[in-house]
């Protein structure tokens, strides 16, 4: 008997214990979930030391876990996302318009934003601001491995046309038995679909119908011929894919000249040197879809932010946001070069001192007079298409379907996927 | 025990038999039925509270088009989820993938746990550290352990075409996407120490006098372990045989991580080789954004677990052998 | 002739663990190789400088991740639903194996059940549930209280295990008992669950090593501060790399592999003799 009543008084204060302090915490809490590379902890630290009355919780950015928090009615406030999904969000009322927040905003001005966080706007209202952005298509070349093929170097400024890059592309791979040594190409990611919707935007072609409930591949010649070229490269192994794997992430192998040319973003420049290759590097600029076709520097890459529409707290959850996107974070990831700043006031800021970084400037500024993003459809999210591509083009490597059937699957899927989410939201 | 005790034993347990005109929530208190519910009440409140509700909305989710975000715009499809489980040819690929993936790992590792145990059984030199190195890869994190694999079985400049390639220089074999499959079965035999490790435990409770008894009688080296070391190890390779079903059935996570992609968005559309089951369902809830279908997916998945392992209980009468009757000790 | 089969064994033996142990060897050799190295060619097999700081980085600078925090986490969380689980498991085992009441068999059905049903069936569900219940995200060490719920009832496997022990043991003891005028609580635990050792032992084991290694229920259920070492170590960063790259950086992730598996081998070393001694007695009786 003893036992069970210091087992109960043990119970009893736990539970006591848990209740006091949940009670002590007098402070708002705000949950952020962000990537711990683009918010570490010790960010969190800095802010709650300047605004002691907010407590920053901090979550993993993970799909099942943001599944689990909107199920059960406490999604986090404020939350990491690319500017594919604001369509999605806006229209099932899962973000917050944040115009009417501005007023309050201690870093973020209205007239301070660049015309890429329109990408964040959606039926003219404002769910997000843009953390960085990178126009995703831009290239960079590694000097040596072409001086040794005796190839002239390409122009950060005049684009080149898919076909002459792989032409390039061909004559710069190096294989060795059945084993490839170095690549002519990587593109951002190593899967096609981004290249496949960057290609179409070049060549002018859209995805979606206008409403965006229909995907139309399969009737579009263009798209045909687009997924024929990076069906091609793939065969010929000049870019990596699943019948012929990269053994390791092609950021790196790049570093080591075994990767010629790499189509990564703006993003990657500041990495493209490594501790190996300084002064090595050159600037591509985007390719186009054919010498017709205008130059287009398409952005996927546009990372953001947006605050939950069921947050408790808008105003502190827009205080972390705003000193977030615009105050002091915002101004050391400009510095650093590792994406576009989104705010005018922060491209000063972008360190030109190296060569490679007065090539990237001058890249930026020609690639800015171009910028295009796509328009996703608001029905779906953007991983819907992107496996759908991923999956189908592998059976089609491996000689399961045919182009044509690659073309279709993919867009009986995505259009299944866009009518359940259309029957849904009715 | 002495004679004393054992008589005194008796009549005291009689003297309780014969007590038996108390009140009846007495009578219960002191029933056995009450001591068993006592000791297992904790277990069944925890069932009942943490379990029973979720697996409602568990149900009820299989039976809407949930999409995993938006709660509000789902509405209940009925049985359509079930029904296109069936009809869907990529849930029947995976689901063979899966049955093909058991099937080989299951016995293979096992086969390989077992040898390995027996002769770890044997009077060898340094027994311990063969024992943990053969137990070590069962402590490795999945994630890492996939990665590893991922850089050793490469086409490009993986260890093993390194090796091939002294013999012909140049080979790439696709081992990841032409041999998917058995990339994962060779990293479920390699993780095979927990089996071993409770073979092994199994052969050390045989006692040695019975095995050389056996060998004096002339019995030969296969009839020793026919006749009296597989009716001992045969229960543990049951178990065994049931906790494999249950770990193959549920492997998704190397199959993503050995995946070409190095894109968050496809982490979990892994390669086609292998794709399975379970890696199905998460592809269909996390990417395609169809939690609803997803979850049916599951609920199929534990019910052909069950009705595999059903099977496997059902054979199991004819070549396990129980020393003690399985129902357990009061019945002896 | 003995002698010579004993060698062939040994070398047998030696190969097989060999192949055992490259996995490892080759973790350690991903660890100390730069991140480019990893992708050079042709391929060095040995890193051309051994990489030391890797591990020095990942263990003291915060930049790559708190690791002694995180393994801080680990513990206190693998630590205390070992306790819950074993306890509450040898409890059931011992009423399944003990007694018999109606119901006994379909209940036992239902142990068995559990033991299938897939972890990802009841992960969101479970979470909602605990969310209304407003017991997540509390301080440390409450913000464990969904993973001690969860441990408090005893896990299937367990429960089997613990009753096929104590099925085994002989039915005097507890008549020994009743002699000595203990209830059946105190029968149980002056006598039975002391007489377990080696069945807690394994118990305590498994329950350690696969809390430790999950992934997917701490990602579910912990903040950043409060997370666990095997989920942490999936997001290390580069020291002075504020961008989220596409790959994490593998070196540094083999490393905290490394240091991972150290506590876990330890933990076997401790408890090895215990630990065969409990398969023998639990395992048998099928």
């Amino acid at each position: 008997m003893k036992r069970t009543w210091i087992f109960a008084l043990v119970l009893l204060i736990a539970v006591a214990g848990l209740n006091l302090t949940t009670l002590a915490d007098k402070q708002i809490t705000v949950t952020v979930m962000y990537n711990n590379t683009e918010f570490p902890s010790e960010m969190a630290k800095e802010f709650e030391a300047a605004n002691p009355d907010i407590k920053i919780v901090l979550v993993e950015t993970d799909t099942a876990r943001y599944m689990a928090m909107n199920a059960a009615g406490n999604p986090p406030d404020i939350m990491r996302c690319n500017s594919a999904w604001i369509p999605y969000l806006a229209t099932n009322k899962m973000a917050l318009d944040i115009t009417p927040l501005f007023k309050k905003a201690k870093y973020l001005k209205e007239k301070d934003l660049l015309p890429i966080n329109d990408s964040f706007k959606y039926k003219g209202k404002l769910y997000g601001v843009v953390k960085d952005w990178s126009p995703t298509t831009i290239g960079y070349y590694n000097k040596n491995v072409f001086t040794e093929a005796g190839i002239p170097f390409p122009s950060p400024t005049k684009p080149m046309t898919y076909r002459q890059m792989a032409e390039i592309a061909r004559k710069l791979q190096k294989v060795q038995g059945d084993r490839v040594v170095r690549r002519g190409l990587a593109f951002w990611p190593g899967e096609p679909y981004h290249q496949i919707i960057a290609a179409m935007l070049s060549a002018g072609q859209d995805l979606y119908s206008k409403d965006g409930t229909k995907l139309i591949l399969s009737k579009n010649p263009k798209a045909k011929e687009i997924v024929k070229f990076f069906y091609d490269i793939a065969k010929e192994k000049i870019v990596s894919s699943p019948v012929s794997p990269s053994e390791g992430w092609e950021g790196q192998m790049f570093q080591n000249e075994r990767v010629a040319m790499i189509f990564y973003g703006y993003w990657y420049g500041a990495m493209s040197e490594g501790n190996i290759n300084k002064g090595k590097v050159g600037v591509i600029a985007s390719p186009v879809w054919d010498s017709k076709s205008r130059p287009i520097s398409p952005s996927f890459n546009i990372v953001g932010g947006f605050i939950s529409s069921k947050t408790k707290n808008p105003e502190a959850a827009f205080r972390v946001f705003d000193w977030f996107f615009a105050g002091k974070p915002a101004q050391d990831r400009a510095a650093s070069g590792w994406g576009v700043p989104a705010q005018k006031s922060l491209l000063g800021l972008v360190a030109t001192d190296t060569p490679l970084g007065k090539e990237r400037q001058l890249n930026l500024e020609s690639e800015m007079k171009n910028i295009k993003v796509d328009t996703p459809s608001p029905y779906i999210l953007p991983d819907v298409f992107n496996s759908s591509v991923s999956k189908n083009f592998e059976l089609a490597l491996r000689g399961d379907i045919t182009l044509e059937q690659f073309l279709t699957n993919v867009e009986n899927e995505v259009n299944k996927a866009i009518d359940d989410s259309r029957m849904s939201m009715k | 025990m002495e004679d004393g005790n054992s008589t005194r034993l008796e009549s005291i347990k009689r003297s309780l038999q014969n007590t038996d005109k108390p009140i009846l929530k007495r009578r219960f208190l002191k029933s056995e039925a009450a001591a068993f519910y006592g000791f297992i009440s904790i277990w069944l409140l925890g069932i009942i509270l943490l379990l029973v509700f979720p697996l409602i909305i568990a149900v009820v989710i299989s039976f809407t088009n949930f999409n995993g975000i938006n709660v509000q715009g789902s509405a209940f499809i009925g049985i359509s989820n079930y029904i296109e489980a069936f009809r869907n040819p990529e849930a029947w690929y995976t689901i063979r993938q899966t049955l093909f993936y058991s099937l080989l790992s299951i016995p293979l590792s096992l086969v390989t746990a077992l040898g390995l145990a027996i002769l770890l059984n044997k009077n060898i030199p340094g027994r311990g550290v063969y024992r943990t190195a053969f137990y070590l890869p069962t402590m490795i994190p999945i994630g890492a352990a996939a990665l590893i694999f991922k850089s050793i079985f490469d086409s490009n400049s993986g260890f093993l075409n390194l090796f091939i390639s002294i013999f012909r220089p140049g080979t790439a074999i696709n081992w990841l996407n032409n041999y998917g499959l058995y990339v994962l079965v060779a990293m479920s035999v390699w993780g095979c120490g927990t089996a071993m490790v409770v073979f092994l435990a199994g052969l050390q409770g045989i006692p040695h006098e019975l095995e050389e008894a056996a060998a004096i009688d002339g019995a030969g080296k296969w009839q020793v372990f026919r006749h009296i070391t597989w009716p001992i190890l045969s229960p543990i390779t049951y178990f065994q045989i049931v906790l494999g079903i249950i770990n193959s059935l549920q492997m998704f996570i190397p199959a993503s991580i050995m995946s070409v992609s190095t894109d968050a968005t496809t982490f979990w559309t892994p390669q086609r080789s292998m794709y399975m089951f379970p890696g199905y369902a998460m592809n269909q809830m996390m990417v395609a954004n169809r939690v609803g279908y997803g979850v049916a997916l599951i609920w199929i998945m534990f019910i052909l677990t069950m009705l595999i392992t059903l099977i496997v209980w059902k054979s199991s009468h004819y070549w396990v052998h129980y020393s003690v009757e399985q129902d357990g000790g009061n019945e002896r | 002739m003995r002698k010579d089969k004993n060698s062939f064994l040994i070398i047998v033996l030696m190969f097989a663990s060999l192949l055992a142990l490259f996995p490892l060897f080759w973790m350690m050799i991903m660890a100390l190789k730069t991140p480019e190295e990893l992708t050079l060619y042709p391929v060095t097999i040995f890193p051309k400088v051994m990489q030391w700081n890797h591990f020095q980085e990942v263990l003291f600078d915060p930049r790559t991740l708190d690791f002694f925090g995180s393994l801080r986490n680990s513990l206190t969380l693998s630590i205390t639903v070992t306790v819950l689980v074993t306890i509450s498991s040898a409890l059931a085992g011992f009423g399944f194996a003990r007694y018999r009441a109606p119901g006994r068999n379909f209940l036992f059905g239902i142990v068995l059940a559990t033991m299938m049903l897939p972890q990802l069936v009841t992960l969101i569900p479970q979470y909602i549930m605990f969310s209304q219940l407003n017991i997540l995200n509390k301080p440390w060490p409450f913000c464990y209280l969904p993973f001690w719920l969860n441990a408090a009832p005893g896990w299937g496997i367990f429960i089997f295990f613990f009753r096929q022990f104590f099925a085994g043991l002989p039915k005097e003891l507890e008549d020994a008992a009743l002699i000595d005028g203990c209830g059946r609580f105190r029968t149980f635990w002056n006598i039975f669950f002391p007489l377990s050792g080696p069945a807690i032992i394994t118990t305590c084991i498994f329950t350690f090593q696969w809390t430790f290694a999950d992934y997917l229920t701490p990602l579910l259920y912990l903040t950043t501060e409060n997370q666990t070492l095997a989920v942490q170590m999936q997001n290390v960063r580069i020291p002075n790399v504020s961008y989220t790259l596409p790959m994490p950086p593998i070196p540094y992730q083999m490393a905290v592999g490394v240091l991972y598996t150290l506590p876990l081998i330890v933990l076997f070393f401790a408890a090895q003799r215990y630990f065969m001694k409990g398969i023998a007695t639990t395992g048998v009786k099928g």
